[in-house]
């Protein structure tokens, strides 16, 4: 591949790259490792400074706990149900109702615009917002998470445009004159075209339903129906020693120390689905964003 | 990015909207509720009396508890709760928000409109809460109802008058019943430890005086006590901050400041309330503490260090630490270490001893009946019967019988949880535990035997005799004054305020007279005459009562 010899300056180039980018790399990675081997070090140890790079005093403890609490299951299956339920619904309703807008046939196309974009920048506030929701009584059920802010107005718009400009209207029109309606041409040629912006999609809704948390704290009153994150904070909160209990003892000094290892341990539990997800569809991530924002 | 500006912002707007929404929602309830909450209260008066547990007929309450985060089961399934519903046969409809959403949910409650019959648990509204929602009509008073339907919770006040004083809102009525559990022992919060090994070691007596206490720092930064050959010694560490059990306040007793209560540095002085830290014996204080930073006898984390840090220093393998504070050793290391001891109160120059004192754990607002309660009557004897003695011990600490059995003699001892049970999901698991609306007081304290209790037990009886006879008990304010407060405890208090700040970099880059004087004279610009006199206010209200 070298056909010509590099000079020593592009050498010292070369090296200088690698090992700045190592140093990001290593800055990037180290936290996320550190919570890995601090979730099975001595917690004593990694409060005193002294777990670096390899784990000491290793300890399941912290990870028995969590997987043999049958709240953090449950919390795991509905934060997956949640997620899937949710990222198809929202995904549908963007994809359909982008295409729609991007349709320069559409009647009233510019007001309807307007509408939604209005929602952007104006909204009800929560209390009446939490009322509406109330009152059609999806509190404490899974449809509060899943219904309220279901269409978000800046993914219509990166859709909008993808449609806009990978979906040349020449296309409609031959479509059209080989004898295919609206629905057809929807799913035999525009879903297809538009992979790369449904993944994007799916990834961005995905995560956010997966870290959603505060539809959540509001709506949800049943524990049963408590996603991952909120069990998380629940669990990261129950640590704190309160003096003024009839035992305020119990075994306070050791369940500390357990307690800062399940701290870790569900930072790795929680966030092991999403990354396992990203590098399959990342690649479309970014691609997808700049085709929706550059020609939009 | 923006997931993560929205939530921040939509939690501001929520506060912003609740406290626009409160006022006119609140106003509204009056008119709606309450009305419908007055009538049964006059119509039914004759027939009060006639209330008989169990109900003849059952009614259901709508109840809004906060509950602790290590609850797991709904608490109509459980043994405690259970067992009041055939006594009483009252059905609860509970709501159940755990503590960390408390705010959040509390507030779309209040705000919505849609009371409950009634709040319940362990600080469920903060003394603010009761005293706004109390004003917009939202909370009804009590002390009618607790008069006639409330025998265990009125002979409570009959042997503990301060309770009753303390929950009685400005405008006399009783608009909340509280929690407490009466350890008399959390009074003195912390004490001080000395590394009893070393001192023998460098055949040094325990320190009776500051002097002494520095000269043993001393000793025990330059010989190498631990013996391990480097210079890793910490002779003296605590946690800075608003920290009553392991923060360094108690100290500041001998330099002749009789109180440094670490929340608001109030101290009763004769009748009279104090700014600790515009004293000039706290002068004194500081120069000292500052001496020990520079010369390197205190721990130099002491301002940046949380607890878990502090206290992975103090359980050190080698032994690091010298002197610190803390509640006590069982608290720490999880058992009565030998090598530290308690020291008693150090002698000032002049001969001034002093220990911190703190109020002992109260929740004015953990239990309130709204204007929406259509059985104020039923609900009243309903909570009082949690109220009496060994049912509010059980639940907070668990049915007897499961977690502890009560003793021929009237001691209670404590269960062990099956294994692999952590104790507070075993505490949790048939009663609200830490959730609890519960008045336990010292008798019954004292008959649940618990070896870390009777360890802080000797340390409230060395330091009890030192600490100031009399401190201010928490009490309810005017939303006016609450208000005049804000700004001010806003400006003094917090990790970040003046009084912290100043603290610190007295400490770590000392300060000469006039450093001080320019201090001082800044605190009188930030209105710390105000703050003391409304303080001084409700003080002499409280004496009066």
């Amino acid at each position: 591949m070298e056909t010509w010899s590099r000079s020593r300056g592009d050498k010292l180039f070369d090296w200088t790259n690698i090992m700045f980018f190592l140093l990001i790399l290593g800055i990037v990675i180290y936290p996320l490792y550190f919570i890995i081997i601090a979730s099975f070090s001595d917690p004593d140890l990694v409060n005193a400074g002294k777990v670096l790079l390899i784990p000491q005093d290793i300890s399941w403890i912290g990870y028995e706990r969590i997987f043999g609490d049958a709240e953090i299951w449950n919390g795991y299956k509905n934060s997956i149900m949640y997620t899937v339920l949710g990222t198809i619904f929202r995904v549908s309703l963007i994809i359909t109702g982008g295409y729609a807008l991007s349709r320069k046939d559409l009647p009233m196309a510019g007001t309807l615009m307007l509408l939604i974009l209005f929602t952007m920048f104006f909204h009800g506030g929560l209390i009446p917002t939490y009322l509406l929701v109330k009152e059609l009584g999806m509190v404490d059920t899974m449809w509060a998470m899943i219904v309220p802010g279901a269409v978000s107005v800046y993914q219509l718009i990166i859709v909008r445009s993808f449609f806009q400009s990978n979906i040349p209207q020449e296309m409609l029109e031959a479509a059209m004159m080989d004898g295919c309606g609206n629905f057809k041409f929807f799913l035999r040629m525009v879903l297809p075209l538009s992979l790369p912006i449904i993944a994007v999609m799916v990834l961005f809704n995905a995560v956010a339903m997966w870290n959603s948390y505060f539809q959540a704290l509001i709506y949800l009153n049943d524990a049963s129906l408590h996603p991952l994150q909120i069990v998380l904070r629940k669990i990261l909160i129950i640590s704190e020693a309160q003096l003024d209990l009839i035992d305020a003892s119990g075994d306070a000094a050791e369940e500390q120390k357990v307690s800062e290892l399940i701290k870790y341990g569900m930072v790795v539990v929680s966030s092991l689905p999403v990354l396992v997800l990203y590098p399959f569809l990342q690649r479309y991530f970014v691609k997808g964003v700049m085709i929706g924002s550059v020609k939009g | 990015m923006r997931k993560k500006w929205f939530v921040t912002g939509t939690a501001m707007l929520v506060t912003m909207t609740m406290l626009a929404a409160g006022c006119s929602n609140g106003g509204n309830n009056v008119n709606n509720g309450g009305n419908e909450g007055a009538k049964p209260q006059e119509s039914t008066a004759p027939v009060e009396e006639s209330i008989k547990f169990p109900l003849e007929k059952p009614i259901e309450l709508s109840i809004f508890a906060a509950t602790d985060p290590q609850v797991k089961k709904d608490y109509n399934e459980m043994q405690m709760f259970k067992q009041l519903q055939e006594q009483t046969n009252v059905n609860v409809k509970w709501t159940m928000v755990s503590t960390e959403q408390l705010v959040e949910k509390k507030n779309i409650t209040i705000a919505s409109g849609q009371l409950p019959d009634a709040f319940f648990g362990r600080g469920v509204l903060r003394d603010e809460e009761v005293i706004k929602l109390s004003s917009q009509g939202a909370l009804i008073p009590l002390e009618e109802l607790i008069e006639e339907h409330a025998p265990n919770l009125k002979k409570v006040f009959e042997q503990r008058p301060e309770f009753k004083k303390q929950i009685t809102a400005p405008d006399g009525h009783i608009y909340s019943l509280p929690t407490t559990v009466e350890r008399d022992f959390n009074g003195i919060p912390s004490a001080l430890f000395m590394n009893k090994k070393w001192l023998d070691d460098l055949g040094l007596a325990i320190p009776t005086t500051v002097d002494e206490f520095y000269n043993a720092l001393k000793a025990f930064k330059e010989n190498d006590p631990n013996g391990n050959k480097k210079a890793d010694e910490i002779p003296f560490s605590f946690v800075f901050g608003n920290n009553s059990q392991n923060g360094p306040n108690a100290l500041a007793g001998a330099f002749g400041i009789p109180n440094d209560d670490n929340r608001d540095h109030l101290y009763i002085d004769n009748g009279t309330v104090k700014y600790a830290p515009e004293q000039p014996e706290y002068e004194n204080y500081v120069q000292f503490m500052s001496k020990l930073y520079k010369e390197g006898l205190m721990d130099q984390e002491v301002f940046t260090h949380n607890l878990n840090a502090y206290q992975t220093k103090i359980r050190s393998e080698v032994p690091q630490v010298g002197a610190f504070f803390t509640y006590s050793l069982g608290s720490v290391f999880g058992n009565v270490q030998n090598d530290y001891v308690a020291v008693p109160p150090l002698k000032g120059a002049n001969g001034e001893q002093g220990w911190l004192r703190m109020p002992v754990g109260f929740s004015i607002g953990s239990f309130a009946i709204t204007n929406s309660n259509k059985n104020p009557e039923i609900t009243m004897k309903w909570i009082d019967s949690i109220y009496e003695e060994k049912q509010s011990f059980q639940f907070e600490s668990g049915p007897f019988g499961l977690t502890s059995k009560e003793n021929a003699d009237g001691t209670i001892e404590k269960l062990t949880p099956p294994e692999g049970v952590a104790f507070g999901a075993f505490k949790h698991s048939e009663a609200p535990g830490n959730g609890a609306v519960t008045i336990v007081l010292q008798d019954m304290v004292d008959r649940y035997i618990d070896a870390q209790a009777d360890e802080k037990r000797t340390y409230y009886n060395m330091y009890d005799p030192f600490a100031p006879k009399e401190i201010l008990p928490s009490m309810l304010m005017t939303t006016e004054d609450i208000e005049t407060l804000a700004p001010i405890q806003l400006d003094l208090g917090g990790p970040n305020g003046f009084y912290s700040s100043n603290f610190a970099q007295f400490v770590m880059n000392g300060f000469t007279h006039a450093d001080w004087e320019n201090y001082v004279a800044q605190l009188k610009k930030m209105n710390i005459d105000t703050y003391v006199s409304i303080y001084q206010k409700y003080y002499d209200a409280y004496k009066a009562k």
